[in-house]
């Protein structure tokens, strides 16, 4: 069976006017189903970068990136959009949640794309939010949460898709001790009993240590893989 | 506290504050340009209705017409009236006109034919466009005229020429020797002036009179001339009702003051809501430079120089959109590309008086608008600000 | 349902959270529509005087080459050929329908006015026999009684309004005298309503003046009118000019034409206004929520779909200002305003509303379709990185 995430000899470059910025070179990195996989690195190693990639968000320059299969680099950018509502759930490190929806419609927004019954789409909702511990909070807006709570959020909505893959851009960073811990507690659970698997970019190594493996990034290229 | 060491500087700050977000800077330039140009717009609109009348409307004229009458254009006042208004004292001059309605060379047009008698009306209101030649010539022909230059070129008449001026229905024709040419000033290019005891020779009603026009020597002498006027010619057969010139064009404003109010009032309802416009264009500004102001305020800015920062803005962005508009409205009215349908004889224009005041107009509207902004800018505290927006 | 969009309830929210940029946009545009709406009523108030005057069995005569009675004037033995002529509509006692009106402009004053003052109302008085009431149909008196000696007269219903609310026993001054008014008539909204009526007679010894200025009369045989105007309009006996009477004040309204035309003129001008502040506020929405739009791309949804949700919003707050604008315009429904001694009534139709919110809706989407597209352009990852 094919590793979930399969990368070779990716090369990501941006270019400032005339001249190449080179952020990722020769990278290879295979995730299998099940992983929980930290990325680490200094700032502007290219992480972010990465995980975009990984994403969709973005086009590599060269090299090969395929997911369950699928070449990523080939597809069209309504065939993308719809690839990642499936397949990618989304945890990122300010939360990024609609302030002007509450705690239940900001986690239904990704079924909005969906052909279900609202009746299927409430259960779902309501599942996942169950899950995050947030069932009672479901009427909040984001500013009425604490930071914590509203990370919970945005990871229940990430959930609620049942994606693939779960794609979290320092998740804790902009969280304190405690509430980071409940967050990475959250994750690990849905990895090890949920089996969801996890692409995590994080600055923490208390965080990392949560992961089933640690990848290091450095001026764009895997330095060394520690289990 | 340091103060910046050149107005130069103070103002290229504001400039960069201005243009920092170009495309909202220009939004609300265009905002003000048609606000201006529609304020503008409406008050030359008004003056050119207020000119028009208050025109004619010297503040020594009066203006001498029958009790009762049913038509303005009747003539049913006796021309000998007027020798007993210049015997009154205070009464500088005083001369009778009539009315004829008649078409000249075209089917279906139109000459304003004004009966008058020659010496008094050119001593009570001298027509720059006639020269002295052209007066002689006019006082002693009985049947010259003076014509507006309007007439002139629509029938091909000139200056010399013998020409019918045609009667409609049962109306005799009227013919005249053009001796002199009014030329285009003093709105009288449509206008034709004749000898008014031959004009009611032709047309008849000798001796009668549409108005009687007269001048008194000082403006304070009006009014009691005219009620004087009027208490001597009570018992008469034709009784009198005299106004000054200045009244009866009051008159005829109060009669359209609805529709003036209704334009004067939209005119300014638009600066009220420019106000408004250009206000959230600033105070958008303002919450995007939270992290920004908070940082000026930890240099060393005072509440007053932020808040003098953000009201120049607006008075700036004001003066530019309220310049760019009043000019394009006035210049558009001056070139005189706008006249009224159906009275080709009068093209609206404006005024520098109008202009101005609208220009000027636009330092309040700025100010006004810059003045919540200004107090959002420093309502929160430094150490809060310093953290952003929100 | 794959291309399905952002919910209502998100372009909605939006809207209330910004409040300060919303309001001043909905008023911006409110008045844009409002002041379209009352322009446009107003030509539609003094066209529906013009309009319902006249009755399509009557004909105006007056004097050749005279455009207007004000210039008309019909010496006293044409006035019998004329009520007699053959063809002419006949009442039960067999008396001719044919009115004998005399027409004067007169500065007005209500009596407690001082008549110094400067703007008495140019008012038309108008000089008629009883059988008036019968050629202009729909005219009858609401009050009071026929004026039987000089000094008696009676009052339009408009015009009594705009003399704030004179009624019987109230006196007016006019050409030198005071006035007593004894009725007060109504017309079916036709120009009459602004006039005072006089007894012709008494208007004529007022005026020293035997000559009337037109007679209205009525056809027999309303079908065969074309050819009986130009029987008369053609006769020895008389020389007259023959007008029907419906196309007599249509002409008069001509004049309101030009406030449509400057309606129009002022609502795009304040439109335009509208839209740079709209377009204004709907970028600033725009850069207030890059992130969220880049988040939303993430999620799945499609470039359509977020510059889709920022038109909605656009388009959301022009109706919303569309709505009030018509609100504000209603209240001028049936406002009484004159203009040279015509008095009329605003009149607001449906057809203007619906062009109101017309204008409130183009104002919504032309300010939004910019920023909407620059929102749908917006590259994801930039939009995630975005402060
Ligand atoms: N859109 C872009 N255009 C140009 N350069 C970019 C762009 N995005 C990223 N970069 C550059 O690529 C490099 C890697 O950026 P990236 O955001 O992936 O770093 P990172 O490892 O996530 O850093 P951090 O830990 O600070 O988040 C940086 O040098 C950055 O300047
Ligand atoms: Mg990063």
């Amino acid at each position: 069976m094919t590793a979930l995430v399969e990368i070779s000899s990716l090369r990501k470059s941006y270019w400032r006017g005339q001249s190449e910025v080179p952020v990722l070179a020769d990278l290879d990195l295979r995730v299998e189903r099940g992983e929980f996989v930290a990325l680490m690195g200094p700032s502007g190693s290219g992480k972010s970068t990465l995980l975009n990639l990984i994403a969709g968000l973005d086009q590599p320059t060269e090299g090969s990136l395929r997911i369950a299969g699928h070449e990523i680099g080939s597809l069209s950018d309504r065939a993308l959009d719809r690839w990642r509502n499936r397949s990618i759930g989304f945890v990122f490190q300010f939360y990024n949640l609609v302030p002007v929806l509450s705690a239940f419609e900001n986690v239904e927004v990704p079924l909005l794309l969906w052909p279900i019954s609202r009746e299927e789409r409430t259960g779902r909702v309501t599942a996942a939010l169950r899950v995050v511990g947030l069932a009672d909070r479901m009427e909040h807006r984001p500013g009425e949460l604490s930071g914590g709570e509203q990370q919970r959020v945005a990871i229940a909505r990430a959930l609620v898709t049942d994606p693939l893959l779960v794609l979290a851009d320092e998740p804790t960073g902009d969280l304190d001790e405690r509430n980071a811990d409940e967050v990475l507690a959250l994750m690990r659970l849905l990895n090890r009993a949920g089996g969801k698997t996890f692409v995590m970019v994080t600055h923490d190594p208390r965080a990392a240590a949560q992961a089933g493996r640690i990848v290091r990034l450095e001026k764009g290229r895997l330095v060394d893989e520690a289990a | 506290m340091r103060r910046f060491t050149s107005g130069a500087g103070q103002l290229r700050m504001l400039l960069r504050q201005v243009m920092r977000s170009p495309r909202r800077a220009l939004l609300t330039f265009l905002g003000l340009v048609v606000a201006f140009f529609l304020f503008t717009a409406l008050e030359s609109v008004l003056y050119t209705l207020e000119e028009l009348l208050a025109q004619n409307a010297s503040e020594t004229g009066i203006f001498m017409r029958p009790r009762s009458r049913a038509s303005f254009f009747r003539a049913a006042l006796p021309i000998r009236y007027v020798e007993q208004v210049r015997d009154v004292d205070g009464v500088v001059e005083a001369s009778p006109a009539r009315f004829h309605f008649g078409a000249g060379v075209h089917e279906g047009s139109f000459v304003v034919v004004v009966g008058v008698d020659p010496p008094s009306y050119l001593r009570l209101r001298p027509l720059e466009g006639v020269s002295e030649v052209e007066a002689q010539a006019f006082r002693g022909d009985r049947r010259g005229a003076l014509m507006g230059a309007r007439i002139l070129a629509s029938n091909g008449w000139e200056v010399g020429d013998e020409v019918t001026v045609r009667g409609r229905g049962r109306v005799p024709d009227l013919s005249l020797r053009i001796v002199g040419d009014i030329g285009q000033g003093d709105r009288m290019g449509r206008v034709a002036l004749a000898h008014i005891d031959y004009l009611a020779q032709v047309m008849g009603g000798q001796g009668r009179a549409a108005f009687i026009q007269a001048r008194v020597a000082h403006p304070s002498l009006a009014l009691a001339i005219a009620r004087s006027l009027d208490e001597r010619f009570a018992n008469f057969a034709v009784p009198t009702r005299t106004r000054s010139e200045r009244s009866h064009a009051a008159g005829i404003l109060a009669n359209l003051s609805d529709v003036l109010v209704g334009l004067r009032t939209i005119g300014y309802l638009a600066l009220v809501i420019t106000i408004l416009v250009v206000g959230n264009a600033v105070a958008m500004g303002v919450r995007e430079r939270t992290m920004e102001i908070g940082t000026l305020r930890a240099l060393g800015f005072g509440r007053g120089r932020v808040m003098a920062l953000v009201v120049g803005e607006a008075m700036l962005l004001a003066l530019a959109g309220g310049l760019a508009g009043a000019l394009g409205a006035y210049a558009l009215f001056e070139s005189g590309w706008i006249a009224v349908p159906r009275m080709t004889d009068l093209s609206l224009h404006s005024d520098a008086s109008v202009l101005a005041r609208s220009a000027l107009l636009s330092l309040p509207v700025g100010a006004l608008a810059g003045l919540v902004p200004a107090f959002s800018a420093v309502r929160r505290p430094i150490s809060e600000a310093l953290h952003g927006a929100d | 349902m794959a291309r399905a969009t952002l919910p209502f309830a998100y372009a909605w929210r939006n809207v209330l959270a910004r409040k300060l940029s919303t309001a001043v946009t909905l008023l911006c545009v409110a008045v844009s529509v409002m002041v379209y709406v009352v322009m446009v009523s107003t030509a539609d108030g003094i066209e529906r005087v013009a309009v319902s005057s006249g009755d399509p069995r009557n004909v105006v005569v007056l004097s050749t080459g005279a455009n207007s009675a004000e210039s008309s004037r019909l010496p006293p033995p044409s006035i019998p050929v004329i009520r007699h002529f053959p063809g002419i509509a006949r009442d039960n006692s067999g008396e001719p329908l044919a009115s004998v009106e005399l027409l004067s402009a007169q500065e007005l004053w209500r009596v407690d006015e001082a008549e110094s003052g400067e703007g008495g109302r140019f008012t038309p008085i108008r000089g008629v026999t009883p059988s008036a009431f019968q050629v202009h149909t729909g005219s009858h008196l609401v009050a009071g009684r026929l004026p039987r000696e000089p000094g008696e007269i009676l009052v339009g219903r408009l015009l009594a309004r705009e003399l704030g609310g004179v009624g019987v026993g109230d006196s007016v001054r006019f050409a030198g005298r005071v006035h007593r008014v004894v009725g007060v008539f109504e017309a079916r909204g036709q120009i009459f309503e602004s006039e005072v009526w006089v007894e012709l007679a008494s208007l004529q010894t007022m005026l020293d003046q035997r000559d009337v200025s037109q007679v209205v009369i009525r056809a027999a045989d309303p079908g065969r009118l074309p050819e009986w105007q130009e029987a008369l309009s053609e006769s020895r006996r008389v020389r007259v000019d023959v007008r029907l009477e419906p196309d007599y004040y249509a002409d008069m309204g001509r004049g309101s034409r030009a406030f449509a035309y400057l309606g129009n003129l002022v609502g795009f001008l304040l439109g335009l206004g509208a839209i740079a502040a709209g377009m204004n506020s709907t970028y600033a929405a725009l850069s207030g929520r890059v992130r969220e739009m880049g988040t939303l791309r993430a999620l799945g949804f499609g470039r359509g779909s977020v510059g889709a949700a920022l038109l909605a919003e656009s388009c959301l707050i022009g109706a919303l200002g569309g709505l009030l604008g018509i609100l504000l315009a209603l209240f001028f429904d049936g406002f009484a305003m004159s203009l040279m001694g015509l008095a009329f009534e605003l009149q607001v139709r449906p057809s203007s509303l619906g062009e109101g919110l017309a204008l409130a809706l183009a104002i919504g989407l032309v300010g939004g379709l910019l920023p909407a597209r620059s929102a749908a352009r917006l590259e994801i990852v930039d939009a995630l990185r975005h402060a």
